[in-house]
């Protein structure tokens, strides 16, 4: 057994690692709630990344997409299969989206907003995939209720996220020891 | 080598068994083989999820006519072809995501900066899970979150550790049993190939 910090790995990198495995976690907390459609995702995993945008810098912000996307291909066991092409897509998508947004319209645009921005990339992103991977042209006739249901979660994590920035003490723990 | 990176390593050499496969019956017989792997390590096969992903990705095909006319649903032309191209592409995707979840099973180490971080991940992925066990109430949940983060938080300070301790070391056996296995899903690959299989539409 080895402490962390013999590993030389920084304490803010060690932060981010930290906002990943809580990202995992969240998933299996999603995992374990009943959905009344097959292809309904909450996202709840995103929220890590949703509130990672205040107190993350920018390269912590994306090694945190990186790691999530990883860590879940490896807990889910999808890390070889076309599934995490969909993860990758979806979560590169919606970061980046919620990046530009939150770092040059911020004054303009809520927690809300960036959720449902984030949201939309990644469905777009995801239903392209799927066009060249799974459907071919017939992925238009998923597209209306995928986007549907990803306008629907995107606004409920969206108000989760926006509480749990007003609410958590750990978050304004986070915000006053940003970098 | 670890056991864990043979595993690894044997499901790197039978993806493009797989991926190259042409042949409908060769693909499902990988396929079947790929699920046996999979449940063998403890993994659960579901009926329902791959039974929509076969439908939903065969009846997409159908959109695009393709070799002989089966039958008409309103004006709608089922053709052979295109269902078998549907059917040929769920297989393989469900051959693949087997084939993962049977190739991570063993919960490789990866190398480099990126396999450090993913350690740490998981390390950190088991303190949460077993933080959130002993935070009451769980209700309301964004209370129950920003206590367990503070928890993590208090006690990070303490020596933390993860476990350096490597994979048990591929025995024989393990290695010959993935050999096999490469062996096996080449075989189906080439008994397609080759035309030893019946070959549909």
């Amino acid at each position: 057994m080895t402490r962390l910090s013999d590993r030389h790995i920084p304490a803010r990198v060690e932060f981010v690692a930290l906002l990943a495995a809580f990202a995992l976690f969240l998933s299996t907390v999603e995992y374990m709630i009943p959905k009344p459609v097959p292809f309904m995702r909450i996202g709840l995993a995103n929220l890590p990344l949703i509130i990672g945008l205040g107190i993350l810098s920018d390269r912590e912000y994306f090694l945190l997409a990186v790691l999530k996307v990883f860590g879940q291909g490896l807990v889910t066991g999808t890390i070889f299969s076309y599934i995490i092409l969909f993860s990758l897509a979806g979560t590169a998508a919606s970061t980046l989206v919620m990046y530009v947004f939150y770092r040059f319209a911020r004054r303009f645009i809520s927690l809300l907003g960036v959720s449902i921005a984030g949201a939309m990339a990644s469905n777009i992103a995801q239903l392209q995939l799927s066009r060249l991977i799974l459907f071919g042209d017939a992925a238009r006739l998923i597209a209306p209720p995928f986007l549907a249901v990803g306008l629907v979660t995107s606004i409920l994590l969206g108000l989760f996220a926006e509480s749990f920035v007003v609410k958590s003490q750990w978050y304004a723990k986070q915000k006053e020891n940003r970098p | 080598m670890s056991a864990s990176q043979a595993t690894l390593l044997m499901g790197i050499l039978s993806l493009p068994a797989l991926l190259l496969q042409d042949n409908l019956l060769g693909i499902a017989c990988q396929v079947l083989y790929v699920i046996f792997l999979a449940i063998g390590r403890g993994r659960k096969f579901r009926i329902l999820p791959n039974l929509i992903l076969l439908i939903s990705v065969s009846s997409a095909h159908l959109l695009q006519p393709n070799g002989l006319h089966l039958v008409s649903l309103g004006g709608f032309s089922v053709t052979l072809g295109a269902l078998l191209l549907g059917a040929r592409k769920a297989l393989t995707l469900m051959g693949l995501l087997y084939l993962s979840h049977y190739m991570v099973s063993g919960r490789p180490e990866f190398p480099g900066k990126l396999g450090k971080l993913v350690a740490m991940q998981f390390y950190y992925f088991e303190r949460i899970t077993t933080g959130w066990r002993s935070i009451q109430p769980k209700r309301p949940f964004i209370g129950a979150i920003d206590r367990l983060m503070l928890l993590l938080e208090d006690s990070g300070s303490e020596p933390a550790s993860i476990s350096t301790k490597g994979s048990l070391r591929a025995t024989t056996r393990v290695l010959i049993t993935n050999a096999m296995h490469v062996l096996v899903l080449w075989s189906l690959f080439f008994a397609g190939y080759l035309g030893l299989l019946p070959a549909f539409g």
